[in-house]
């Protein structure tokens, strides 16, 4: 049988053979040349923002400290990005524009500041440090031990790679916002049939991605995970995907995505409900094939609060279930955030408009792709639902914040569609004004990511304080800040004693308070003055310029505080027992 | 992807595991230059036994490889960095070689499936 098979391919009628390989094609010098642009960019712009950030930083953030160059280079990846999307659409050259951008846009504080940023940041490191010492959680010290999974895990990752946890989060943002594209990537290519439109979402995906929760925490970590489940359903399971993969791979992904269900349920307590929230109306519609995955998320959380997270919750139940009030929930989000110094005002004006300019274009694609049937409903319920999570949620202004983070990825593609329609059909005018729009938004993109960089980064100066701080203080001695925002604690929360700080909404204590705090601890206490913790409350809190200068005069005055060290960037003072300041 | 290139990426992940984990054992938890080795070891430990299971599974595209590799590794870690911590054996470079150890296998017999299926 074979053998005739055979001879009826090679007999007359047989198709003539194939011709020979032609030749490799010769290299594309222009796609090259593109190539080497972008990546001239990145390393210009590296070189340009290195240490620009090292010094004192004005209230519209990083922006102020960046060369206009630096936007000149944040704008080549966007003008390469948005030519190739309208000619040729080659993955060789759309690929490493996003790269680019996202680099540019995310790594630059990184690029810029040489110490990492954010304050929260600094005390997960502390929490990781801990666990690594000790080998347990301090509950009763911060909730977040109660969600250990992510601190855990960071754990085990700093001590195979022989690095400091506090190593790990200067790169961390940076990296998760890369690692972030993968799944959007594969999540767009389940969704929309237009190769236009998916890369365009990427590229708003980078550019509205303001909210700054890609720091090294655990809901960074969440959201890579949360983003990646999603893209899994949306390509594997979703309705009219039956057959398309074999039954052991399916088998392996339902797997993979309840491993990754329950590490979010050990690391985050928002992340996993707003999981299950999201795949619950594409379930209950019928728009994907196994409708119980949501049930089973929400299983997995809640055995998780019920057993990881018990002392935590017989004390918060109300936040948990979180069946809050809506309106205070976003009047809390978004209005309780419009405070503060007329320029952080405009920088939080500049977030809600960028959201809102999301949020409209995103309606404006959704009406279109239904009209055009070029999305289906999985987009609009994935977009939608953690919108309208938080309403029902009392996470407080976080929550709003979270809701945006959650509804962007969908909201970014349906934004896409509405910029190529927009400017689609030989509409060179408006695709031009589009165009200029864009580059136009990129510096808004750093106000509104990096707005906040007066107060949330650290200097050198302050860095080197609090390690000399951390030599001079005894352990179990009490250590006072003036503002939270404050970089340290990375050698864990449980070594000192650390009092609310200075300053309360209802404006900064007194040094007679002060005096009464630290009097009850035997082993001595230090307060930590310092540039970024005054920046806090002349931003957020509308102090005047000078109040930390007048709060360390009251320390001076009271006769019970003597300057420990100090530098240009930050003062430490140390609190004088009765006998010694009756000395002096 | 391709068997080749299926092929190939065992073929490279198992040998860059292995040379991590005999680097491990002969420099120990902090021999070298730190920045070198998250470079060298922080992609295989959240990356690497699920860049394995995708291997193994065969699963044809690209994008979707790379999110299995991410989706299975990082809870893998979460779950046994919990596991050590919760059974009170805190150990985290010992979780840490698990997980490089892991991806070794699961590449060594993607890649002899992969070698196995070339030659038929």
């Amino acid at each position: 049988m074979s053998s005739t098979a055979t001879l009826l391919r090679l007999g007359p009628s047989a198709p003539p053979p194939p011709a020979a390989p032609a030749p490799p094609a010769p290299p594309d010098r222009e796609r090259l040349a593109r190539q080497a642009v972008l990546l001239g960019a990145v390393l210009i712009g590296y070189a340009l923002a290195r240490g620009r950030g090292d010094g004192e930083i004005g209230p519209w953030g990083i922006i102020e400290v960046l060369p206009p160059t630096y936007l000149g280079c944040l704008a080549v990846p966007a003008v390469i990005f948005l030519d190739e999307l309208y000619r040729r659409r080659r993955t060789a050259v759309l690929l490493p524009a996003l790269l680019a951008q996202t680099v540019l846009v995310y790594g630059s504080v990184a690029f810029a500041e040489s110490m990492a940023r954010f304050p929260t940041a600094w005390l997960h490191a502390g929490f990781v440090t801990e666990i690594l010492r000790t080998g347990e959680l301090a509950r009763g010290v911060d909730a977040r031990y109660s969600w250990p999974g992510f601190f855990t895990a960071a754990g085990a990752f700093a001590a195979t790679a022989g690095v400091d946890p506090a190593g790990l989060l200067r790169w961390a943002p940076l990296c998760f916002a890369v690692a972030n594209l993968l799944p959007l990537a594969l999540l767009f290519r389940a969704l929309h049939p237009s190769k236009r439109v998916r890369w365009l979402g990427l590229w708003v995906f980078v550019a509205a991605n303001w909210v700054g929760q890609d720091y090294f925490a655990p809901q960074a970590f969440g959201f890579l995970l949360h983003l990646s489940v999603l893209a899994v359903v949306a390509t594997a399971f979703r309705r009219g995907t039956a057959g398309r993969y074999a039954p052991r791979q399916q088998a392996a992904l339902i797997g993979a995505i309840v491993a990754a269900a329950t590490a979010v349920a050990m690391s985050h307590q928002l992340t996993p409900f707003m999981l299950a929230a999201t795949l619950l109306p594409p379930a209950l519609l019928g728009r994907i094939r196994i409708r119980l995955l949501p049930l089973v998320l929400a299983t997995i959380s809640v055995a998780w609060v019920c057993y990881g997270a018990q002392d935590f919750w017989s004390g918060h139940l109300h936040e948990i279930l979180g069946l809050g009030d809506s309106g205070s929930s976003v009047a809390t989000g978004v209005g309780g955030r419009v405070v503060g110094s007329p320029q952080h005002q405009a920088v939080v004006n500049v977030r809600i408009g960028l959201a809102g300019t999301v949020w409209l274009l995103a309606g404006a694609g959704a009406a279109h792709a239904l009209l055009r049937r070029r999305a289906g409903l999985f987009t609009l319920l994935i977009a939608a639902t953690p919108l309208l999570t938080v309403a029902g949620q009392s996470y407080g202004g976080e929550g709003v914040l979270r809701g945006y983070l959650f509804s962007l990825p969908a909201a970014a593609l349906l934004a896409a569609e509405a910029l190529v329609a927009a400017t689609g059909a030989g509409r060179r005018v408006v695709a031009y004004a589009g165009v200029a729009l864009t580059l136009a938004a990129l510096p808004l993109t750093l106000v509104a990511r990096y707005g906040n960089e007066s107060y949330e980064h650290v200097t050198p100066g302050e860095a080197k304080a609090i390690a000399a701080l951390y030599d001079l203080a005894p352990p179990g001695s009490t250590l006072i800040c003036l503002t939270q925002s404050i970089s340290w604690r990375q050698n864990g929360p449980t070594r000192y004693d650390y009092p609310a700080p200075v300053l309360s909404e209802s404006g900064p204590a007194s040094a007679h308070d002060l005096i009464r705090v630290l009097s009850q601890n035997p082993r001595g206490g230090y307060v930590v003055v310092s540039d970024s913790q005054v920046a806090y409350g002349r931003e957020v809190q509308s102090l005047p310029p000078d109040w930390g200068a007048g709060f360390e005069r009251d320390l001076l005055g009271s006769g019970r505080f003597a300057v420990a060290l100090g530098n240009a960037d930050a003062t430490v003072y140390r609190f004088l027992p009765a006998t010694a300041a009756a000395v002096r | 992807m391709t068997p080749r290139v299926r092929l190939g990426a065992a073929a490279v992940l198992t040998g860059w595991s292995g040379l991590v984990l005999l680097w491990l054992a002969v420099a120990g938890a902090s021999g070298g230059v730190p920045a070198l080795r998250v470079l060298l070891i922080g992609p295989l430990l959240v990356a690497g036994p699920g860049t394995a299971c995708a291997l193994l599974l065969r699963f044809a595209s690209r994008a979707l490889c790379g999110v299995v590799a991410v989706l299975v590794s990082c809870p893998l870690l979460v779950l046994m960095a919990q596991a050590s911590l919760y059974s009170g054996h805190w150990a985290p470079l010992g979780v840490g070689v698990a997980q490089l150890v892991l991806t070794l296998l699961l590449s060594a017999v993607a890649l002899l499936r992969e070698r196995h299926a070339a030659h038929v």
